[in-house]
């Protein structure tokens, strides 16, 4: 449907169930006027996530290429090298809908983080730096979506 | 909500105490998540006298009574049991009154308890945490009643609670039982709670002391009034295990008030008093030295559970067994939660 905007509709009834639906709820009924309040809520943080979804899979998937390159080079281990050089295959090589782009995202970055834990510590610490910038831009991602803004790290 | 209604509260009390007994002013607490909540005012004649007093009834949810229940809390019963077995410690804790094991008699399992005075605070809506930062700000005796809260619960040992299952293993049967309910509730491996996981695992902290755990002390769980800290409630969670638990799970961001965004003040514990004075008042009261590493692994072991319980009802709502839209909501605070075992984590492992 072109009509309107899917966003702004989840927003217009955020705006109605706070402002007309809630209040006319009986104050006597305290569980359906709650259920209101985190409908309410739950509308705005989905139009903000349809809004933004696309925009969020491609700057974790951009972080994720570099950390990945990243964190290859302390590692000298060829089975661990192997398995970051495959996870940043799978990444680049995604494909379909943003939540299934997402979900290899995450596999990817799990199969790395678990590859990294078998080296030595050091080692370990070194590689594992660059990924956690990947969690950190992927929270800051998700976190943004839902009303954080960017400078409240 | 079981059949929790005036007529049967009239003949459940009117059977306890003898008497015909009126109800009324019932009120429901819809606040909590498992556990169906009534306050009422129940007055009656008998031989002592005109009794007239404010009651609560905690009943079985109707999914615990459809066999539903889930997450690792304890039933009604060890509930009321543990609330009994804290009468006589230096914990305000509601009076026991009765336990009724007759599901028959309000559609589910219940114990009924006095009332006390007080509203627990919502430290998610900034009007709360202003109140409480003021009783930090000021003169007020709360935060000290906070700490005087913790260590009277931790007075008890596994002695005083023997319904209450021992562990030799205590830590893994804690990262276990909590990973399992995870594992049950995630459609995905999520990277940054997968490394939480294997630090868990990995720096597993030496337990020298096991005492009876609230395992939920937060001052969302207690009741205030105006200065007073009138009741500790919502002891679905105790268990035996390390007593730095509590004190750990207190000084999460979560129960700061942190939910996306920072908050005012986040080096307040529960909005109310400074972490470090916290556990510098405590090891004052009770002479057990607060080891700030176990502190800090429960910090981050309590927000795994949290997100974990979030993510345990966000799983209901997605199979459609739940009816409430918070389950859905919930989702929200994931993101949140992730960080905060993050900011822990990483310490140690980059």
């Amino acid at each position: 449907m072109p009509y309107l905007d899917p966003a702004e509709v989840l927003r217009e009834l955020s705006r109605y169930t706070v402002s007309e639906i809630r209040p006319a709820i009986p104050e006597d009924e305290a569980f359906v006027r709650g259920q209101a309040g985190s409908m309410a809520s739950t509308l705005r943080f989905l139009a903000g996530e349809l809004e933004g979804m696309d925009a969020a899979v491609a700057t974790q998937r951009e972080s994720l290429l570099d950390a990945l390159a990243a964190a290859r080079e302390p590692v000298e281990d060829p089975h661990v090298s192997s398995v970051l050089a495959e996870a940043a295959d799978r990444v680049a090589d995604a494909e379909g809908t943003p939540a299934e782009i997402e979900n290899e995202l995450l596999a990817a970055a799990d199969d790395a983080l678990t590859a990294v834990d078998t080296l030595e510590d050091e080692t370990a610490r070194r590689a594992r730096a660059p990924l956690y910038a990947f969690l950190d831009t992927r929270l800051d991602a998700q976190l943004g979506l839902l009303g954080r803004p960017a400078t409240d790290g | 909500m079981a059949d929790v209604t005036a007529a049967a509260l009239e003949a459940s009390l009117g059977d306890h105490v003898g008497a015909e007994v009126s109800v009324s002013d019932r009120h429901e607490h819809v606040e909590g998540w498992s556990r169906d909540t009534v306050s009422f005012r129940a007055s009656w004649t008998d031989a002592d006298g005109d009794h007239d007093r404010r009651f609560v009834v905690r009943a079985e949810s109707d999914e615990q009574v459809d066999g539903g229940r889930h997450g690792p809390g304890n039933d009604v019963e060890t509930e009321y049991r543990t609330m009994a077995a804290v009468q006589d410690a230096a914990v305000p804790v509601p009076e026991t009154i009765y336990w009724e094991p007759d599901a028959s008699v309000l559609g589910g399992r219940f114990f009924v308890v006095g009332h006390r005075p007080g509203t627990a605070p919502i430290v998610w809506e900034r009007e709360d945490r202003e109140r409480l930062y003021e009783h930090w700000d000021g003169s007020s005796d709360l935060p000290d009643q906070f700490v005087d809260a913790a260590a009277g619960i931790h007075e008890l040992g596994p002695a005083d609670v023997p319904f209450l299952d021992r562990h030799e293993d205590y830590v893994d049967w804690e990262i276990d039982r909590w990973e399992r309910v995870y594992r049950e509730s995630t459609p995905r491996r999520e990277p940054a709670v997968e490394e939480a996981i294997r630090w868990f695992r990995a720096n597993k902290p030496d337990v020298p002391e096991h005492t009876l755990v609230h395992g939920d002390f937060r001052i969302g769980n207690m009741l205030v009034d105006g200065e007073e800290l009138s009741a500790v409630l919502d002891w679905e969670l105790a268990r035996v295990g390390d007593p730095m638990y509590d004190l750990g799970y207190a000084a999460t961001r979560y129960f700061s008030g942190k939910l996306i965004t920072p908050i005012e003040r986040p080096e307040l514990a529960s909005s109310l008093l400074e972490r470090e004075w916290f556990y510098d008042e405590y090891e004052r009261k009770t002479g057990r030295p607060v080891d700030r590493d176990r502190v800090r692994y429960w910090r981050a072991f309590s927000a795994f559970v949290m997100m974990t319980i979030s993510l345990s009802r966000v799983h209901r709502f997605r199979e459609g067994r739940a009816g409430d839209v918070r389950s859905a909501w919930l989702q929200y605070t994931v993101p949140g939660l992730i960080e905060d075992q993050l900011a822990i984590v990483r310490e140690d492992r980059t």
